[in-house]
């Protein structure tokens, strides 16, 4: 079953939600943690330091976990504009 | 900022969850000026969680005799499978509510009633919106506003629209805007705070689920290497998942949600009920042992903001409805004798430490340590999963049945330098709390323990 689910033909998404991650990454250390924990998988540590997938916007779940989870301020943080970006139907 | 004319509320919620609709309707039955601000196209659009009401909701809430959405299904049943490391079923239980412990109808009759938050919050929403409160939909709040004495005095919105409160109350969840803002609080600690993540299944017709789980509607399974796996059942289909602290996790959630997918018993279930995936969540939801600061200023928390899922098990909801109601009680109560200073809002803190948020955290830390140390804690259940199944396995066991039951005790005194330390860190302090008792004068039953498990200890 595991192979099968895609997620982002899962969740539906609304509206264009600009841009709610910033990476500082001059704070950050390569620590991996972002890694470890985000559930859509929006990380990967490139060069000693992790990077933000380009697509964020459009799989990121907002429930802010890399940014609760860093240690060194590298994930700055704000909800979407209203009304944009992810919509459980059945949360 | 000259000329620039302002809303003005008495009181802002931000946020239109169950929490942030209950302060809502509160307030507005109250006569205050309200409106409620919540950053999804519709309340409950942002929300995931198991979604199992209490009885507490019908015990404290008139109006939700009235709730009828589709996906409701009342569970009277509670299963708790504990899984091997091969995600083997080792041993499982159930239970239904207890007739002669709890005190009312509906804590007698049934454990939840789940059902999808994307039909409950705007059902709750609405009630806030009969009683005259203002619901702004697509609103995400970025700031708070300050007066010329530095007390917070509205907020700021995603289009950079500014609204002025008396009051703002932050019902906007674990990682609250209102919260960070107002200075309250910068960040949860790593063991304060859970990613929980789930995935919704559809199954094949309501009538199939009727028929394979009925009113069994809670299904958890803890083991198997994963944190604490939950399967709630609503009227179509089911969540399954499973959540831990930020400071526990060593792998991925969804990793450890896709092996629980590999349970024989959860495989089961999906076959019989012909599910499948249509959806996944994850949602921040602070699991605390103790709230820590709940106002300051013109600012009251409320709900997850506030840190209230209860130190057991994190449920969440009437903790967020009852603090809503409280919460505006007492803010209406600060604008009527024109004070809304923290000192006067510190009522709000007494008020729910006087009601039965603050008994539940009675015992917050030890209930929130012992709920780390067993359930969520994959080791420790390996060894708990198979000393009860040894113990249950008597009734059944190809051997003597005395025989068997010696070889049970011999296992207890191998294993007593892991269970003893266990109970005396993680379950006397629970019952040091439930007797109002200084864990001290518990030690003779620790050394009773110590007298029981003495013979066996024999390792030189």
């Amino acid at each position: 079953m595991e192979e099968k689910i895609n997620l982002k033909e899962l969740n539906v998404r609304e509206g264009d939600p600009g841009d709610f991650i910033t990476h500082n990454i001059d704070n950050c250390t390569g620590c991996g943690k972002c890694v470890l924990i985000c559930p859509a998988n929006l990380w990967k540590l490139e060069k000693g330091k992790s990077n933000l997938a380009k697509d964020y916007k459009e799989r990121c779940m907002e429930c802010v976990a890399c940014e609760s989870i860093c240690d060194y301020n590298a994930i700055t943080f704000m909800y979407p504009k209203g009304g944009t970006g992810i919509k459980y139907m059945h949360g | 900022m000259k000329g620039v004319v302002f809303t003005s509320y008495d009181l802002i919620v931000v946020g239109a969850g169950p929490g942030g609709a209950i302060a809502g309707k509160t307030a507005a039955d109250l006569g205050l000026k309200t409106i409620m601000l919540e950053r999804g196209s519709y309340p409950g659009a942002k929300n995931a969680s198991g979604c199992a009401l209490s009885p507490k909701l019908w015990r404290d809430f008139d109006f939700i005799k009235r709730l009828d959405v589709p996906s409701m299904r009342t569970v009277r049943i509670h299963t708790s499978h504990l899984v091997d490391n091969d995600l083997c079923e080792e041993f499982a239980f159930s239970q239904t509510p207890s007739k002669r412990l709890n005190t009312y109808k509906e804590a007698k009759e049934f454990f939840t009633v789940n059902l999808y938050r994307s039909e409950f919050d705007p059902w709750l929403a609405q009630l806030a919106v009969n009683a005259g409160a203002e619901l702004r939909n697509s609103t995400t709040v970025v700031d708070l506003t300050r007066n010329d004495q530095g007390k917070i005095d509205g907020i700021v919105t995603d289009r950079g629209e500014k609204i002025r409160g008396r009051i703002i109350i932050g019902a906007d969840g674990g990682w609250s805007v209102v919260a960070r803002k107002a200075g309250i609080r910068a960040k949860w600690q790593k063991d304060e705070v859970t990613l929980v993540v789930s995935y919704d299944f559809k199954c094949e017709s309501k009538q199939l689920v009727d028929d394979v789980i009925g009113d069994n509607g809670i299904h958890t399974w803890l083991g198997g290497g994963f944190p604490g796996a939950y399967q709630f059942f609503k009227a179509d289909g089911f969540h399954l998942g499973l959540g831990d602290w930020l400071s526990s996790y060593e792998k991925n959630p969804r990793g450890h949600l896709n092996t629980a997918l590999k349970v024989d018993g959860i495989k089961k279930l999906i076959k019989l009920t012909k599910a499948k995936i249509r959806e996944f969540h994850a949602h921040l939801l602070p699991w605390l042992k103790y709230p820590g600061q709940t106002y300051t200023d013109n600012v009251l928390l409320i709900g997850d903001a506030a840190g209230f899922p209860c130190p057991l098990e994190a449920e969440g909801i009437w903790y967020a409805m009852y603090s809503g109601r409280i919460a505006s009680q007492i803010a209406k109560k600060a604008l009527d004798a024109g004070d809304t200073s923290k000192t006067f809002l510190k009522q709000y803190e007494n008020a729910w430490k006087d009601s039965e948020i603050g008994v539940e955290f009675e015992a917050g830390p030890e209930l929130q340590e012992f709920w780390a140390n067993l359930p969520f804690a994959p080791k420790n259940m390996e060894w708990f999963s198979k000393l009860l199944n040894d113990q249950f396995a008597i009734f059944t066991t190809g051997e003597a049945h005395i025989t068997y039951f010696r070889r049970f005790t011999e296992i207890l005194g191998d294993q007593a330098e892991i269970i003893v330390p266990f109970l005396t860190r993680y379950m006397l302090p629970i019952f040091g709390k439930v007797f109002k008792q200084p864990l001290g004068n518990l030690k003779m039953i620790q050394q009773m323990m110590k007298q029981f498990t003495k013979p066996k200890k024999k390792k030189e």
